[in-house]
This record gives C-alpha cells, structure tokens and sequence, in this order.
C-alpha cells in the first residue's frame, strides 16, 4: 500500500510538472510576448522596452527562464503578473473556489441527472422511455458546451429573466445584505453554468450508466436479491446501483479534465471569476506567468481528483482490497 | 399427505429468434409436506426455468402459459400482487441456487446479506437481524461465524459460500426450499458435505425441499420422490425407491443406465444415444422417441399424456398402453 502510494506520487508529480513545462514552452512559443501592446504604442521609446524587457527577465534565454521559474516555484513563489503587476498568486486565490464551486455544482447535476435519466433507462430496456431518452441524451452530448450556455442564459435569463448572469455575486447584495441573502444571490448566479457545465457531463454519465445499471440487473445476485423477498426499490439502489457505481467511479476521475476544459468555456459564457476566465485574459495578454500557474494549479487539481476517485474505487470495492 | 405446493399446467415460452422455445410445458406436481421431491433430468430439459417459475423470477423474455397455476399457503402464486408475492419470497418459498459466488452481491458482507432478509421480512432492528444472521450462520455449519459475517464473498470459498446462501435462505424460516443444483458448482468433497446439511435441516427444520439435479445417482439418497424431466415434461413420476427398482419410462431407465453402480462394477455405463434438441424443434410425438429404443411409429405421430403406471407413480410413454412393445435388452 505504500509503495503503491508512492508510486502514485512520484507519477502525480511528473504530470504536473510536465504540465507546467508545456504550458511554458507553448505559451513563450505563441507569437507576441507581454511587451506587444507596449511596442505598438507610440510613447514607449525602444530604451523603454528594453529596460522593460530586462526588468521581466524575457532577454535571457528561455531555458534560463524556465529554471529560474520552477526554482522559485518550489519556494512557492509564483512570480508577479506582467501585465498587472499584482503577484500571481494574489489573482489567483480568489479565482480557486469560485472554479471550485462551479466543478462541484457541475459534478453534482452531472451525476445526479445522469443518473435519474440512466435507471428508468436500465429497467425497461428498449421502451419508449428508454429510446426517448437515449436520443435526448445524444443530443445533449452533441450540442457544444459554450452553445449550450448561451441558449439557458438567453433562455432562463433574457427571456424568461428567472435567474441573474454575469459574475458571481449582484454587487448591491454583496456590499448591503444578510448572510443568507449572500448564500441564495450566490446560488443564483451558480445555477445557469452549473447546470450548463454539468449537463453536458450528464449526458454521458447517462450514456455510461444506463449500460452499467443495465448489466449490473442482469446479475445473478439480482436474482438472488428478488428471490428473498426485497423490494423493488431495494434491490434497484442497493444491489444494482452500487455495483453499476463502481464503473461510474472511473469515469468520474476521467472526467475532470473535461470537466476542467468545460470550466474555461463556461466561465466565460457566464462571466464567471473563475481560474478559466483568469487563464482566457492571461493568454490574451500574454501574461505568461499567470498561465503558467493556472495550468499547473488545474494539473494538481486534476492529479488530487484522479488519485481520490482511485482511493473511492477501493472504498467501494471489497475485491480490490486484500482477501481476508 | 398435504400439498404445501402445488403446480398445475405449467408452461413456460421464450420468444427467440428462431421461433418460441417451449422451455417448459404441462409440468404439474405437489410437493407434500416434510418431504424431498427431485427434479431430475439432463441441461436444458427445463428444470431451472420450472424453479424459477414459482418464485416468479423468470426473465422478462419468458411467457408463462395463461391455464398455469402455482398454488402456495391457498393462493395462485402466479395472480399475486407485487407486495404478497415479495413476502412469499424468503419467507414462505427460499431458493439456493447453483453458481454460490456469483449468486452473492461481491459489493456487500455475506452477514450482511443474510441479515437485510430479515429485515426484508420481520419488524425488528438491526441488532436483532444481525443475531439471526450470525445464529443461521452457526446453524449452516460456518465456524467464525461472527468473524464471518463481515467477509465478502470473494474471501469465502465456494463451498462456503453455498453455505451462506443456504443461512439466508432459512434466515426466515420458509417452508419450502427449492435448491437448483446446490452442488454441481463445488468440488466433490464439497458436494457431500453440502448436500448431507440440507438433508440434516430439512429433518431438523420440517422443511419441504424442492431439490433439482442432473445427477440421479446424487438424489437417490435424499430424495422422497423423484420427478424425471424431459423437453420441458415431466416423463415420470415415483418414489425414489420405485424409479431405482423399476423404471418405467425410457429415459429414466437410459439415465439408471449411466448410473455407476458400486455392487455391480462390471455393467457399463450406457449413455443415451443422442442428444437433446433446442427447445424450438421439439420432435412431432413424443419428445424422447429420436433417442429411444422402443420407439415406434405411434411414437412418432402422437404425443403420449401423463397417466397412473401403477400405484402412486405417472410416465408419459405408449408403452403403458402397449406393453408388449417394450423390447428385452
Ligand atoms: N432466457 C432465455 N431465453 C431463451 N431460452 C431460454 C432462456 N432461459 C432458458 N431457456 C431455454 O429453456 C430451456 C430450459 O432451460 P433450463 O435453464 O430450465 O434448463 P435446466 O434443466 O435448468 O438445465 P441445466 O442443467 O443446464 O441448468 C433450454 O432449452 C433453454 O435454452
Ligand atoms: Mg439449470
């Protein structure tokens, strides 16, 4: 167990620092640097750049820069945006659980809707409800993520004026109301890309899990489970459902990437101060310390999740764990 | 003698897609109470799908014919509503079934599963269905029994886990135990010890036991009667020690035949020539006369019923109208 632990680190370790490696070569490799828009202005003399230019370190090779920023990244030191002069980490810490908050409200609609959709599915096989369903969910699963997110935001916002966008608290609230009132203003500026982000994963958790519920039913030990007299309800959540979860485990920790991606598209849809929406104006400006971080903190994100969903898997699984 | 289940007509048809499969047809029998009725016959002949039947556990695909009836504590199984029918599974009528390790959920402690069959069925608390987990643990033969109750089936062995199914399914004290091939899963060893546990409960317990088997050699010792199953009929019906001295239909006595006999080692074992067909292509006349040696054309043409051939026995064969047709061997 520890040696597996430890081999799981050392391998975490090596994709994220991969990760941040070829965020730091492709992002210096993107034309343009944080100095464009400074050298297309008419009142920065070429002395100015240079000085500039020295002052970042961006006239040093690249190879040198890069050591320079991985050792100051294992002293924690991020560096400081170019473009704003604020350290990188101060721009970063509140963007975290704002992106955060919107994986985990996207990983609940994912499971909870692709669930509910996926058992009436397993149970009758072939029905109307079932077929129905299936093309619903195929549907969905076709429809781009940032397409989705406009048409609930023109929807649910514009049209029918239910619920706010843009941002993630109303400033007046933020500045003048209660707790609770700031819990529910939150709530509600979460719902539109929650839902957005997680109904496109719903869609293929349905898919997955209709067919894992599906064989799961088909079991002997279901038979078994009617045989002794359980109801319906119990045999469907308790024998099936927890079988059928355990492939649905795996696909959650092969999600987040997807998940990570979906993120950027939707915070930005939405206006969400997010680490997406942060990244998306960084590579703008070619703020390239700033996307560097956000892709290193996204690939530790991504690495924690995967290494939970394998801890859940042996949880969950008795088989996985040494016979007794 | 009392019937505490009695089956009428049954008929059982799976649509496939070669046509209907005739899986089970006008089976009919009482199991009386306290006794050990056998089904016997070889795979496929329709053994399984009859257990299934009477708990109604046939897959959605089967097609139970509508004169049918399963008769249990007064009422026809089969017209049950969802609710009675769940508390006479468990219950009333418990089942063991062949393949122990994938008849236990692997996500779920053995204790565990026998204890939720309790709470299935009686208002107490958790506590108490785990002390009657623990106590039919005990009863089966399971030593460790409270370490036990936390295993998962992939640490027992199969012989074990037969013996887990076995608690749960007297967890509640049923009546009736139907046990579909309880040991062709396990090595030999096994096999005995399993079977001389259900003899021992079912004698200690008043059980009436419905137990299925391919292995007529294996269920003469234990049974009561012995129903032999061909092509989804029952081909004949006697006290076990009536079908050993003096088969009257074909099958059974080309069955005897492949029994290996202790006191006579020098006869051979003879196989019956032949095999079954699918269930779709069952033969005009009577299912059997393709692999019998009687057989002539009357059997070829018309399809023989289940009459008396002496006292207290049945068979499906002409050759209890026409005796004289039965060749010496
Ligand atoms: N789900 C199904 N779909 C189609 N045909 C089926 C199905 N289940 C059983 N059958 C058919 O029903 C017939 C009887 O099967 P059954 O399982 O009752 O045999 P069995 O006597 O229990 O044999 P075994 O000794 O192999 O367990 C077989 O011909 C089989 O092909
Ligand atoms: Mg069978």
């Amino acid at each position: 167990m520890i040696r597996y632990a430890a081999s799981r680190a050392i391998h975490a370790f090596a994709v994220v620092l991969a990760v941040t490696t070829l965020t730091f070569v492709l992002i210096h490799a993107a034309p343009g640097d944080p100095l464009t828009g400074l050298r297309e202005s008419a009142y920065a003399s070429p002395e100015f750049i240079t000085r500039a230019q020295r002052h970042m370190g961006l006239d040093r090779p690249l190879y040198v820069q890069y050591l320079v920023y991985l050792g100051n990244l294992f002293r924690g030191d991020l560096g400081e945006s170019f473009a704003t002069h604020i350290p990188v980490w101060h721009l970063l810490r509140p963007a975290i659980p704002n992106t955060l908050l919107l994986g985990a409200a996207a990983l609940l609609v994912d499971f909870t809707v692709g669930m509910a959709v996926a058992a009436p599915q397993a149970i009758r096989p072939g029905g109307r409800l079932d077929r129905w369903l299936s093309n619903v969910t195929l549907a969905v699963y076709a429809v781009p993520v940032f397409w989705l997110g406009i048409l609930l935001s023109m929807l649910f916002s514009q049209a029918l004026g239910w619920l706010p966008i843009g941002d993630i608290r109303d400033p007046i609230i933020a500045a003048a109301g209660t707790t609770p009132q700031k819990v529910v203003d939150i709530l509600r500026h979460l719902v539109l890309p929650a839902a957005t982000l997680g109904l496109v994963g719903a869609a293929s958790t349905a898919r997955y899990q209709r067919t894992a519920l599906f064989d799961a039913l088909r079991q002997d030990f279901i038979r078994t489970a009617h045989a002794k007299g359980l109801t319906a309800r119990v045999v469907l959540l308790r024998h099936a459902l927890r079988n059928a979860l355990l492939p649905t485990i795996t696909l959650f920790g092969l999600s987040l990437p997807v998940l990570f991606s979906g993120a950027v598209l939707v915070e930005s849809v939405f206006g969400w101060p997010g680490m997406g929406t942060l990244a998306v104006q960084s590579v703008m400006r070619r703020d390239y310390l700033v996307v560097t971080a956000a892709a290193t903190i996204t690939a530790t994100a991504v690495v924690v999740g995967s290494a939970l969903a394998d801890l859940l898997y042996r949880v969950a699984d008795p088989r996985t764990r040494s016979p007794a | 003698m009392t019937a505490v289940l009695s089956v009428r007509d049954l008929g059982v048809t799976f649509d496939t897609p070669r046509g209907p499969a005739r899986a089970v047809d006008g089976v009919s029998f009482d199991l009386h109470a306290g006794e050990t009725l056998a089904l016997v016959g070889e795979s496929g002949c329709g053994k399984t799908v009859t257990a299934l039947s009477i708990l109604r556990l046939l897959p959605d695909a089967a097609r139970v014919a509508p004169g049918a009836s399963i008769t249990y504590a007064g009422a026809d199984i089969l017209k049950l509503e969802a609710e009675p029918l769940r508390q006479v599974r468990g219950a009333g009528i418990a089942m063991v079934f062949q393949e122990p390790m994938t008849s236990l959920n692997p996500v779920l402690s053995v204790g565990w599963q026998i204890a939720e069959t309790v709470l299935a069925h009686k208002s107490v608390g958790r506590a108490t269905a785990d002390a009657r987990a623990i106590e039919v643990m005990k009863l089966v033969g399971i030593a460790d029994a409270e370490d036990r109750y936390r295993a998962y089936p992939h640490q027992l062995s199969g012989g074990l886990c037969q013996r887990v199914m076995i608690a749960m399914a007297l967890a509640c004290e049923p009546k009736v135990l139907i046990a579909d091939e309880p040991t062709t899963a396990l090595d030999v060893t096994i096999q005995a010890q399993i079977l001389e546990l259900l003899v021992d409960l079912k004698r200690r317990l008043g059980l009436s036991v419905l137990l299925i088997s391919h292995d007529l050699a294996l269920v003469s010792g234990v049974a009561d009667r012995i129903a032999v199953m061909y092509g989804g009929h029952i081909v004949e019906e006697a006290a076990t020690a009536d079908v050993f001295a003096k088969p009257v239909h074909p099958y059974t006595e080309g069955l005897l035949g492949a029994v290996p006999r202790i006191d006579r080692p020098e006869l051979r074992l003879a196989a019956i020539p032949g095999n079954v067909p699918p269930a779709t292509e069952w033969p005009a006349g009577c299912r059997f006369h393709p692999r019998c040696a009687h057989a002539w054309d009357r059997c070829s043409t018309g399809e023989p019923g289940l009459v008396a051939a002496g006292a207290n026995r049945t068979a499906r064969c002409w050759l209890i109208e026409e005796p004289g047709r039965r060749k010496s061997s």
